[in-house]
């Protein structure tokens, strides 16, 4: 007998279950409005979480995708203040986001020391770097012109949206359809299989924290353009709402399982959760609570799924047995 | 003399295989008793059923005429059963007494007695003819002395019945020396050993008995001066190879591979070159060195020396993506640990290998990919409900059918396979012979390391024996014989 629920069949369950949840206690959650709201809401962080899902899925983790999203802000403002043309400016931001992912890959690849310990370092080495950069003072007087990508609109749809989509697309490109997606689930799943099947795990690894890297820039792009003016805190404590939402969409940070879809799920869960329970009332602080049982939900989900099918597999099996003794 | 312990009819089954099939022996005080027998005989099976870390599924264990409680390791510990593992169980950064006293150090009140811990473990040592200093830290000692202070942990804890698993495997002659006259002061305090070893030329100089164990079956138990080496290994293999093994239609060609003076911490100058079209065998015991040769091969395993040839072109940057790059492919004896995804399915697990053949450029063509994986389900009759079901979900054989599919779409040009049947079933071992037959005759190169006599004589074309990382014997298909290839397994290449 085989029971199959996939990991990612509660994440949808749940989302459907909020949505509805919400939209009898709030008459204004399902507006057309609303809705395009959170989507615009999430974007920031569905393109982060993206980046993550590579880094998770090869088995690892990046702590730093908060201070890379400050010190890009930052990096843009800078250079933006001192003359240098906004979208240049821009696309500098994205290459140090990449670099910073660079960073990142090269330590964990040449030490094959855990991800987590090595990005809470050198998410605290950019942390700092952005505030001392910035005098820890928020820096404004931006070129309106990048304020298109955080609040302008493409017809009805908001820009961030856009992006948000261009970018999902990209990543299910690469996991779902390029041949090199296969080598992150591959690493993330048996990294000494990997290995002696001629794949070169360090290279993947790496371009797992570049990619993530990458993203992350893009998401501080939006970011900045979205609010106008660089602050050295906008991006800190970011990385719990991008773990929680890749965790949310079925990734064991062991490695192996996951996909962006399921990650933009798990976003998805965090923005309605943000969106609907301010509707109805509830603190800030009530919503950092929920998203907390949230993510120990899901995280309980797969252990108890298990122990249920066990239990059912269990029964089967001595029945059978019963069976064979008569 | 009244045996101290008595083993009647144990046996232990597991799925597929009996392990140990009615075993019965006595061992007396003051003794040490030796056990051989050939790689899956059913020597760890009993140690450990003895030792209580494994319930037997039939037969009693009689210590002092009291029979004992199995599959409790506590119950057999106060019957002064003791092992001595090669994998030490000490306590590294704390001092050699507190490691032998661990758990009931000598106390006033609640503050430990240093003193009178360490006066109670320099009067053990000097029982057994041994000078340690109890202050020392056990990480600091040799291996060998890790192992005389297992063994003193054990005997003050009034162990009376010792087993010794390969305890010379990693000494040094001196070593060796020191721990065999250990070894006579224990015999003379009345303990009772029971030594398992592959060195025969050991058992020889310190067993006096020898019980021979082969397939799961005690074949005799007898004095040591009744026998000579010739005779003992005689003993040891026993029975006549009757299986059948597929013919092979293989013309063997021009050298396409060859390993030159190969060193590691666990290889010793390891050279062989292969044919195109040859089936190599490499025999010898478990840890000899031939998975770690494959392993050192593909890069996987650092060297500290070593040239590896393809078609008579050195590869210079030995590492696993380049080796299989350059057409050499290993299937892993660790098939969970090594080979297999297990989360993945049975498609991603067949095509990761060669995914980019099945590309239009980066993008993987499904049809492509799927009707590859199609086409090696059916040739080598892969059983699956679905392409897209967990691979570890599969039996064991259909396992290694995958493994084997995936290494078969890429067309390597030497493919080793270490342990190809382990843990599988009858009819599947047929058809993976198969497999290799084919291979050969498509003019294929092929390493199969096996332990399974048998499988090695009936499928190689010559035989490299290895023993204690070296290669100790090379045979010609002329020469093949069970009793050659024990021989140079059990060869003990560093003197004694």
């Amino acid at each position: 007998m085989k029971i199959k629920v996939s990991k990612t069949t509660g994440i949808y369950l749940a989302l459907l279950m909020l949505f509805i949840v919400f939209s009898i206690a709030s008459p204004v959650f399902l507006t057309f409005d609303n809705l395009i709201t959170v989507l615009r809401q999430i974007a920031v962080l569905g393109v982060c979480a993206t980046g993550m899902t590579f880094v998770a899925i090869s088995g690892g983790v990046d702590l730093s995708v908060g201070s890379i999203i400050s010190l890009v802000g930052i990096t843009i403002g800078i250079l933006n203040n001192r003359g240098v043309d906004v979208w240049v400016a821009a696309l500098l931001g994205v290459l140090l986001a990449v670099c910073a992912g660079a960073f990142n890959g090269f330590i964990v690849t040449r030490t094959n020391l855990a991800p987590m310990i090595i990005t809470l370092g050198t998410g605290q080495i950019l942390k700092g770097l952005s505030y001392t950069l910035s005098n820890g003072l928020p820096i404004g007087g931006l070129d309106q012109r990048l304020g298109f990508l955080g609040k302008g609109y493409v017809g009805i749809i908001p820009t961030p949206v856009i992006i948000l989509l261009i970018v999902v697309a990209i990543g299910i490109f690469i996991l779902k359809f390029s041949y090199f997606g296969r080598y992150f689930y591959a690493i993330g799943g048996n990294n000494e299989a990997a290995r002696l099947q001629g794949i070169d795990v360090k290279k993947v690894r790496l371009a797992s924290f570049l990619l993530c890297g990458f993203f992350t820039g893009i998401s501080a792009i939006v970011m900045l353009a979205r609010v106008s003016s660089a602050q050295p805190g906008t991006g800190i404590g970011l990385e719990m709402d991008v773990m929680t939402a890749v965790i949310l969409g079925g990734v064991s940070f062991a490695g192996g399982g996951g996909s962006i879809e399921g990650t933009i799920a798990g976003v998805m869960i965090i923005g309605i959760l943000n969106n609907g329970l301010l509707l109805i009332g509830a603190t800030e602080h009530v919503q950092t609570m929920v998203k907390g049982i949230v993510l120990v939900l899901a995280l309980c989900f797969e252990p108890v799924q298990n122990a249920i099918v066990n239990h059912f597999i269990k029964k089967k099996r001595m029945q059978e047995q019963l069976k064979d003794a008569e | 003399m009244e045996p101290i312990l008595k083993i009647n009819h144990l046996t232990k089954i597991y799925p597929g295989v009996v392990a140990l099939d009615h075993f019965s022996d006595e061992f007396y005080p003051g003794q040490v008793h030796a056990i051989v027998g050939e790689n899956g005989a059913g020597k760890s099976t009993l140690i450990k059923m003895v030792s209580g870390a494994v319930k037997p599924d039939d037969g009693e264990i009689i210590v002092n005429g009291q029979k004992m409680e199995t599959g409790n390791p506590m119950i057999s510990q106060e019957n002064g059963i003791a092992v001595i593992y090669q994998d030490f169980s000490l306590v590294m950064p704390m001092t050699v007494s507190e490691n032998i006293f661990l758990g009931r150090e000598p106390k006033n009140g609640i503050i430990l007695n240093r003193k009178e811990m360490n006066d109670l473990a320099l009067k053990e040592f000097k029982a057994l003819g041994l000078s340690i200093d109890p202050n020392e830290i056990v990480g600091n000692l040799s291996n060998s002395y890790m192992q005389l202070v297992e063994i003193v942990r054990a005997i003050s804890k009034n162990a009376k019945i010792l087993i010794m698993d390969e305890p010379t495997s990693t000494l040094s002659t001196s070593e060796v020396k020191l721990l065999f006259e250990v070894i006579s002061n224990l015999k003379q305090k009345g303990v009772a050993i029971i030594y398992i070893s592959h060195r025969l030329d050991e058992i020889f100089e310190m067993a006096d008995r020898v019980t021979i164990l082969r397939d799961g079956q005690k074949v005799t138990t007898e004095l040591t001066s009744n026998l000579d080496h010739n005779k003992l290994i005689r003993l040891m293999v026993g029975r006549e190879l009757t299986e059948e093994y597929p013919q092979r239609n293989a013309t063997i060609g021009e050298e396409v591979f060859e390993i030159k003076n190969l060193y590691s911490d666990k290889l010793h100058n390891i050279s062989f070159k292969v044919r195109k079209g040859e089936v190599l065998g490499l025999g010898g015991l478990v840890g000899s060195g031939r998975s770690e040769t494959a392993m050192s091969i593909l890069g996987y395993l650092p060297i500290d020396r070593g040239q590896v040839f393809i078609e008579g072109k050195e590869i210079k940057r030995i590492s696993p993506s380049e080796i299989i790059k350059n057409g050499i492919g290993l299937i892993c004896e660790d098939r969970k640990r090594l080979s297999l995804f297990q989360g993945s399915s049975v498609k991603f697990n067949f095509s990761i290998l060669t995914i980019k053949e099945y590309c239009d450029w980066i993008v993987v063509n499904k049809k492509k990919e799927l009707d590859a994986v199609n086409a090696y389900k059916e040739a080598i009759n892969i059983k699956t409900s679905s392409l897209d079901e967990a691979v570890a979900d599969l039996s064991g054989g259909n396992q290694q059918k995958v493994v084997i599919s995936r290494w078969l779409a890429s067309n390597m040009k030497v493919l080793i396979f270490d342990e190809p049947t382990q843990g599988i079933d009858v009819g599947a071992r047929f058809e993976i012979y198969k497999i290799i037959n084919d291979l050969a005759a498509r003019g294929m190169a092929i390493i199969m390391i096996s332990s399974d006599m048998s499988e090695l004589l009936g499928m190689s074309d010559r035989i490299l024996v290895y023993s204690e990382g070296r290669i100790s014997g090379e045979l010609q298909k002329e020469e093949f014989s069970q009793d050659l290839v024990l021989q140079y397994a059990s060869k003990a290449v560093k003197p004694l």
